[in-house]
């Protein structure tokens, strides 16, 4: 059953997403292509919202997955599920949470475990470059290749992915301006050069 | 000093409160937790909040709903964590459906399309100044940047799951702690101070 698939799949990336909303961003990835449920773009959209929209990025994430995948039932599962975890661990764990948390070997589990969620958000960022920055592969890509290699990014995200480098970094612009930015930049560039995307 | 006891209600208005007025993830929270919860409502000190934000961060599941949790359960013991967890939950799910919805009609318009094709671009830019930010602050040795470097490479060549590359780390700090406890002994050391200052 869908509602219970949802569920399922969620509460396991609610209990290993270690580190924050942007964490949780490869196992989503992965559970929803190997589902086929959304396509990169699709997804990179959500996360986009999630991204403009007020709550925690994954709570966002979950409602609107589960909405799109199997309508209001659908995201209650979701977010239900991403939740449950949080809510089982400190409710059940508070009392020795304390102890076990100053173990030693505690610390060095997490110093293990740290890396990983960086390698992971790696290989995600590299899965968001496909889906916005590169346009989608024609049959001869490899001659495009030789031939002319520009032609198989997109001009317009290659700039707009380098202005948000330069605005947050340099200027330290609010994030949620920077997409609503990019956004307009885009509905107002490509009806006059359509060739650009 | 601190006032006990806030209702169920109370406790979910407040963090619906929270969670309707956090953009950009969890850690935005922070500071609107400081207002509401420490220095409006008197429900925890300040540094109470510093110990749960440092235990929050590294429990898994999602931040903002683990302190939420945390907060809720030293008011009101169980009922009082779900309350919060819902509270801060709630205007998300909201906002979202909401929008969902709408945007299901207009995802057809070209405007719609154009406007994503940039906001595209910039979230993947975003995401990686995040992996960035991220690797500067937990990449500092050479033990944890082999970890992270092997996990990559098993990321993309034997495509390893997530939760897989996960627990491969977990394991590597179990090991080194057994392994190598010269090593171990000098990573956990500064943390303790760390924590105890702080």
């Amino acid at each position: 059953m869908i509602f219970w698939q949802l569920f399922s799949i969620f509460f396991r990336i609610g209990l290993f997403t270690f580190g924050g909303g942007y964490a949780m961003v490869p196992l989503i990835q992965r559970e929803m292509t190997s589902h086929q449920w959304l396509s990169p773009q699709q997804f990179g959209d959500i996360l986009a919202i999630s991204q403009i929209t007020p709550g925690p990025l994954a709570i966002n994430t979950a409602t609107y997955v589960g909405f799109v995948i199997a309508g209001v039932a659908g995201s209650a599962a979701a977010t239900i599920g991403v939740m449950l975890p949080s809510l089982i661990l400190i409710l059940t764990l508070t009392h020795w949470l304390d102890r076990v948390w100053h173990h030693p070997l505690t610390r060095m589990t997490f110093h293990g475990l740290r890396p990983t969620v960086v390698a992971l958000l790696a290989s995600a960022t590299w899965f968001f470059a496909q889906a916005s920055l590169i346009r989608p592969l024609a049959q001869d890509w490899l001659e495009q290749l030789k031939m002319a290699p520009l032609n198989l990014v997109s001009p317009i995200a290659i700039g707009l992915f380098a202005l948000t480098i330069v605005l947050q970094v340099r200027f330290k612009l609010n994030p949620i301006l920077v997409i609503l930015l990019c956004g307009l930049v885009t509905i107002l560039v490509l009806p006059i050069w359509p060739g650009w995307a | 000093m601190l006032l006990k006891h806030p209702s169920y209600f109370s406790l979910m208005a407040t963090f619906f409160k929270i969670g309707l007025f956090t953009f950009g993830g969890g850690y935005a929270m922070i500071p609107l937790i400081e207002r509401e919860v420490v220095e409006k409502r008197c429900w925890i000190s300040e540094k109470d909040l510093i110990d749960l934000i440092a235990i929050s961060q590294s429990l898994p599941g999602i931040f903002a709903i683990n302190l939420s949790t945390f907060i809720g359960q030293r008011q009101r013991g169980r009922s009082g964590a779900i309350a919060s967890a819902i509270g801060c939950a709630l205007p998300s799910f909201l906002v979202i459906l909401a929008l969902a919805a709408g945007l299901a009609r207009f995802q057809e318009l070209v405007v719609v399309q154009h406007f994503f094709i940039g906001v595209r671009a910039a979230v993947t830019a975003q995401i990686l100044l995040a992996t960035l930010k991220m690797g500067r602050q937990i990449v500092k040795d050479k033990v944890t940047a082999v970890i992270a470097l092997a996990a990559w490479l098993l990321v993309i060549v034997i495509d390893l799951h997530p939760i897989l590359t996960v627990l491969g780390g977990a394991t590597a700090g179990m090991a080194l702690y057994w392994l190598a406890p010269t090593y171990a002994r000098r990573i956990i050391q500064p943390e303790r101070k760390g924590g105890e200052s702080s």
